[in-house]
């Protein structure tokens, strides 16, 4: 995503009273570049999430992940048409101080939430995604377990699109589970793919930080340097956590 | 003056949907509607000599400063769109959503310096209160002081 294109300011593509717009004579609504956008209401989510839960049983979060997984590959596909179009510049090629205020801004005309990332460790490879004001955990009051699998899916998906990476996205922290925010580390699949089956092996949802340490831990051991190293890269993620949360409002 | 005949339209096609506040506030944003128009006339002339100018501004008085690229400055210059915008709506709002808070946001997670965009601003300025008629200038002023109060401010905290 890293650029070494001149910064611009061009403002908030979204941030236009019209941006969708409505034929009232058709029913449709457009943003300005024609592509047609749907409200989902809140009763559609749950009971899609239900059904599945129904039909599909326990498997129903990797369907739900992979929804959002396929969601977030046509939602980036579509910003970067139209946000390429706008700058005169290949969306990816942009600065990504940019890409990243576009991402947010996107999310919050679309009513996904408020989206920030913070570095979690740098040489790692992991973002931190934190989303304010979150969908679905809206919807699920309560639950033993995060609940925002779809956008879990949905970031890992717009992120490995934009840099050209398979990445992946795992919830850390849910408001379904008393949380003020919902928070997911974004990293290499393969990484990801095990986190998430060390959470879904505890007994209990692991806390943030639990997950961050184990994190650090697989990272010391992947680099194969436990004894000079795993103190101070748990400390380093620790110090990156202590900083997001300041950064945060 | 507002033309007597929209007077006319407004008060008795008002059907007890605006109170007298809500009316005067209509009146007098159609009566300044000609000098916004003319704003947006100038603003669309003078685009190209801006550019120009605030080029050879900014390189006699930073010449540092790497920021000041030729697409930054036609950034900055363009952005009196989204200022002429509010100005013609009446509303600050589409200022802040489509412009400031975006700079803010970038700047901040570009780590750019905020005084490095406000002194383009502050050289504009000077450009625009030379260039502009001063009927024009006078009603721009109110957005563009909006703007620049703006990258005086701390940036919010979070950002992407």
């Amino acid at each position: 995503m890293a650029s070494q294109a001149p910064l611009r300011f061009k403002g908030n593509f979204f941030a236009d009273p019209e941006f969708f717009r409505t034929d009232v004579t058709k029913g449709v609504t457009k943003t300005p570049t024609g592509c047609r956008i749907i409200t989902l209401p809140s009763e559609f989510l749950i009971g899609f999430r239900d059904a599945l839960i129904y039909e599909c049983g326990g498997s129903y979060r990797q369907i739900m992940k992979s929804t959002g997984r396929r969601w977030g590959t046509q939602f980036a596909k579509r910003l970067e048409r139209e946000l390429s179009s706008f700058y005169q510049t290949p969306f990816k090629e942009l600065p990504e101080p940019i890409i990243r205020t576009c991402l947010a801004e996107a999310f919050r005309a679309h009513g996904y939430g408020h989206l920030s990332f913070a570095t979690v460790l740098e040489h790692a490879e992991f973002v931190l995604a934190e989303v304010r004001n979150p969908l679905l955990p809206a919807l699920i009051r309560e639950s033993d377990r995060t609940s925002d699998l779809l956008m879990a899916g949905m970031l890992g998906a717009v992120l490995a699109h934009l840099t050209g990476k398979p990445l992946d996205a795992v919830q850390t922290e849910c408001p379904s589970l008393g949380a003020d925010r919902s928070r997911f580390l974004i990293g290499p699949g393969s990484v990801v793919a095990e986190l998430e089956e060390w959470i879904n092996e505890a007994s209990q949802m692991p806390s943030h930080k639990a997950i961050l340490r184990h994190l650090a831990q697989h990272n010391s051991l992947s680099n194969g340097s436990i004894a000079e190293t795993s103190n101070t890269e748990t400390e380093n993620l620790v110090g990156a956590q202590a900083q997001s949360e300041e950064m945060s409002p | 003056m507002m033309n007597t005949w929209l007077t006319d339209i407004i008060r008795t096609t008002n059907e007890a949907l605006f109170n007298e506040a809500d009316l005067t506030r209509i009146m007098t944003y159609y009566a300044s509607m000609p000098a916004r128009l003319k704003l947006s006339e100038e603003l669309e002339r003078l685009e190209p000599t801006l550019v120009k100018s605030l080029q050879t501004e900014l390189s006699k008085r930073y010449p540092d400063r790497s920021l000041y690229s030729r697409r930054f400055i036609q950034d900055i210059v363009e952005s009196l769109r989204c200022v002429n915008r509010a100005v013609l709506a009446d509303d600050l709002r589409l200022l802040r959503y489509r412009w400031i808070d975006h700079v803010l946001d970038v700047a901040t997670a570009a780590n750019i310096d905020l005084q490095e965009i406000r002194d383009a601003y502050l050289s504009l300025r000077e450009i625009l209160q030379s260039s502009l008629p001063r009927s024009a200038w006078e009603t721009l002023e109110p957005a563009y002081e909006e703007l620049l109060d703006a990258l005086t401010r701390s940036p919010k905290t979070l950002t992407v």
